[in-house]
């Protein structure tokens, strides 16, 4: 079975390194992105099977991110991931699939993508 | 008259007929007039008058009687040759002797022996039974009779025309004096009450402080030269409980401290100084008078006694006889000790602010009704002062008010600034955060560290997973919790906590116990929310308690007065110890080294956005409850 292709999208470059590096580890194909337009890219070039998306950036916001995208392709599944909750609350952040507050222990992230993306399985 | 005269005696007082006729008249006249020039005062005039007359009319003794203000009796006012001491202290009814009938018919009277008179009356402490003839002459105003003058010799005299005419042109020459110094003595009377009224009002005007005014008021009212009772008590409306409250009393407690005080008054020079100075005395040694007054307190019913008719009627009472009054309260008259005293009615814009009451319990003085009259015109004085403070205190009182209300408005932006501080600060530490911790559980993962860089690893994760419960505490605190309510039996959602915390308890060694009543409504609440404040509940509970073991205890009611519930949480760990106690509710307060001091204050938090209460019931070396109550709904 071919790799599923995740895109994390934040702009601390650690928190990169450690998204990536675990995720491989679940078995994913990471790519990264530093913000919106290079998501966009990466986007346009890996067509990824799932986003996690940052949503306090410099520039354009998680938040707009999402919006845009969803302009484009209602399917592709969404984290928001942020050390803040309140954003849970914003029904901007609705359109997402999850939304997950950024930890240490990244079990919880870990079993949302993993489920996420079994439903997606299944509904293919 | 002319009938009982003898021969002998008309030779030997030729001498004397003559001297008193012609010129010698006009010289006894004349000296009449250098009295009335002399003076303006009635006693230095009569008692001038008295011995000039004496003098001149060669008798043993010469006095005058004037009528008193009710038109009554009449008063020894002047004597020459009668005991000096009973001025003022003969008083005798018109018609009552032979100088009361003077008055009473307004004749002259003359009696040879008047002690063989049937008309005469005596009386011992003028030691006048030494005398034997008496002349006796109306003074009279107009058709009035305003008093009498008599003339009395020790030898049997028989009075000529001429004596009878000296004497009663006498009189009729002093009694426009008489007139015009009384009229000085009321004129000058007003003046000095008018002027005791300026001072006790610039007194009043001194002070805004209600218990030092109601001092002087009281002092206005027992000092000698102004109303002068013994005794004066307040009593001010309280119209929330519709009573009268004593507020003070003064005066003094036995007659020897009465004479003690009242010696110490007559060296008052300044009124003004001395009443502000009685402000100034508060706090002294307060005598039981004062105890029993301020004891005392008297409902506003028709039948609750003259005090509260004084209230209700709005208008001054002066009860000379109390004993035989119905309606007078007897008990509060034994406690006073007396049987006679006034109350005067305070009024301000037709509302009765209290009343002032006073008595002469040492004294003994009857209360004239124009005592009373200037007792009200003083209490209306006192009233105005007494609303002025009033007001001044309730205006403080708003004041009050306001500033805490600005305290704690600066308190919450203070608080609300802290948390928005705290919040940001939060996010800037959280990322590091998960890197570090992230990185520290990669490291525990895929290194084979040696049994120190495993520990040393995990001390990293913990400590991280700490610090990151911390922020998410702050943050749930600093954000403004806002309730996603649905209807919810509080029975089922405590099972529901007590289920997931069963281990916990089991490994504590702590039994829990419910008692949970099936006759509750469902309420409109956050479950998530409840939930959380029943997790901080017990996990103090649990954490209070473990190693010793004990008893947990969760009961459910319905509340009362209104729908809703009362959830009590109590546990046997010994209780909040009291010092602590009344932090336990402050946001960032706690024992605990593990604990950010976050739960509890969240808790009361929620419970609060929920319209609901929380509470401790802390026993000392028992145990603590928490009482929480939820309405059905929120109001």
């Amino acid at each position: 079975m071919e790799k599923k292709r995740i895109l994390v999208v934040d702009d601390e470059e650690n928190i990169r390194i450690l998204y990536s590096e675990e995720l491989q580890d679940e078995g994913y194909d990471v790519i990264v992105a530093s913000n919106a337009d290079e998501a966009d890219i990466k986007i346009k070039e890996s067509n990824p099977d799932l986003i996690t998306l940052d949503i306090k950036m410099p520039g354009m916001d998680g938040i707009e991110l999402l919006r845009k995208l969803r302009e484009h392709d209602k399917n592709i599944p969404i984290i928001m991931c942020s050390a803040y909750s309140d954003y849970k609350q914003d029904f901007r952040t609705w359109a997402s699939e999850a939304y997950v507050i950024k930890s240490s222990d990244m079990l919880e992230l870990k079993s949302t993508i993993r489920e996420i993306l079994k439903k997606g399985r299944s509904r293919e | 008259m002319r009938a009982v005269k003898s021969k002998s005696y008309r030779r030997g007082r030729i001498a004397d007929i003559q001297k008193v006729s012609g010129e010698n008249w006009l010289e006894i006249l004349s000296e009449v007039g250098r009295i009335a020039a002399l003076t303006l005062e009635l006693e230095t005039r009569l008692n001038l008058i008295v011995e000039l007359i004496a003098r001149q009319t060669g008798s043993d003794a010469c006095s005058i009687l004037l009528m008193d203000e009710d038109r009554e009796n009449l008063v020894l006012k002047a004597t020459k040759g009668l005991n000096p001491m009973s001025i003022n202290k003969v008083i005798l009814k018109a018609g009552e002797g032979i100088t009361g009938l003077t008055a009473k018919e307004m004749k002259v009277i003359a009696s040879r022996n008047a002690l063989n008179d049937p008309r005469s009356v005596y009386f011992p402490e003028t030691w006048e039974e030494r005398f034997k003839s008496v002349l006796s002459v109306p003074i009279m105003d107009k058709n009035d009779c305003i008093g009498v003058i008599y003339t009395q010799t020790i030898s049997e005299k028989d009075y000529t025309e001429n004596d009878i005419r000296l004497l009663t042109t006498i009189a009729n020459n002093i009694s426009w004096m008489i007139k015009n110094a009384q009229l000085y003595e009321e004129a000058r009377q007003k003046i000095a009450e008018l002027s005791i009224l300026y001072e006790i009002s610039m007194a009043m005007q001194t002070t805004i402080n209600l218990d030092r005014l109601l001092r002087i008021i009281l002092s206005c009212v027992t000092v000698g030269s102004v109303l002068g009772f013994n005794r004066a008590s307040l009593f001010l409306v309280n119209e929330k409980t519709n009573t009268l409250q004593g507020m003070m009393g003064l005066g003094p407690d036995s007659g020897e401290d009465a004479r003690d005080i009242w010696n110490k008054l007559t060296e008052i020079t300044n009124l003004f100084q001395w009443l502000t100075s009685q402000g100034e005395a508060l706090g002294k040694k307060e005598s039981s008078f004062d105890k029993f007054i301020k004891s005392t307190r008297i409902p506003i019913t028709q039948d609750s006694g003259i005090l509260a008719l004084t209230v209700i009627e709005k208008k001054p009472f002066n009860i000379k006889d109390a004993r035989n009054d119905p309606r007078v309260n007897k008990e509060l008259l034994d406690k006073l000790g007396i049987n006679s005293f006034a109350t005067v009615p305070i009024i301000t814009k037709n509302q009765v602010l209290g009343t002032i009451v006073v008595d002469n319990i040492y004294t003994s003085r009857p209360i004239r009704d124009e005592d009373l009259q200037s007792l009200v015109r003083f209490a209306t004085h006192a009233g105005w002062a007494i609303e002025n403070a009033r007001l001044f205190s309730q205006l403080r009182e708003a004041n009050k008010d306001i500033l805490i209300a600005e305290q704690q408005l600066i308190q919450s932006e203070r608080l609300s600034a802290l948390g928005q501080l705290a919040a940001e600060l939060a996010h800037e530490i959280k990322n590091p955060l998960v890197t570090i911790g992230g990185f520290a559980r990669r490291l525990s993962e895929k290194t084979d560290f040696s049994p120190e860089g495993k520990k040393y690893t995990d001390i990293i994760i913990s400590e991280v997973e700490r610090v990151e419960k911390l922020l998410k505490d702050i943050l749930n605190y600093s954000r403004d919790v806002k309730p996603t309510f649905s209807d919810y039996n509080i029975n089922t959602l405590i099972d529901e906590v007590l289920s997931s915390y069963e281990r916990i308890f089991s490994d504590s060694g702590v039994i829990v116990k419910k008692e949970l009543s099936v006759n509750i409504y469902p309420l409109h609440i956050d479950t998530s929310q409840i939930k959380q404040v029943f997790l901080n509940i017990l996990y103090n509970a649990v954490e209070c308690m473990t190693g010793k073991g004990g008893v947990i205890t969760i009961k459910t009611e319905p509340l009362s007065g209104e729908e809703g519930v009362t959830i009590s949480i109590s546990d046997t760990g010994g209780g909040i110890p009291p010092e602590i106690l009344d932090n336990i509710f402050n946001p960032f307060f706690t024992t605990k080294r593990q604990g950010t001091g976050l739960g509890l204050s969240l808790s009361k938090k929620i419970i609060e956005s929920h319209g609901g209460t929380i509470g401790i019931d802390n026993r000392i070396g028992e145990g603590a409850t928490f009482i929480i109550t939820l309405p059905r709904r929120q109001k």
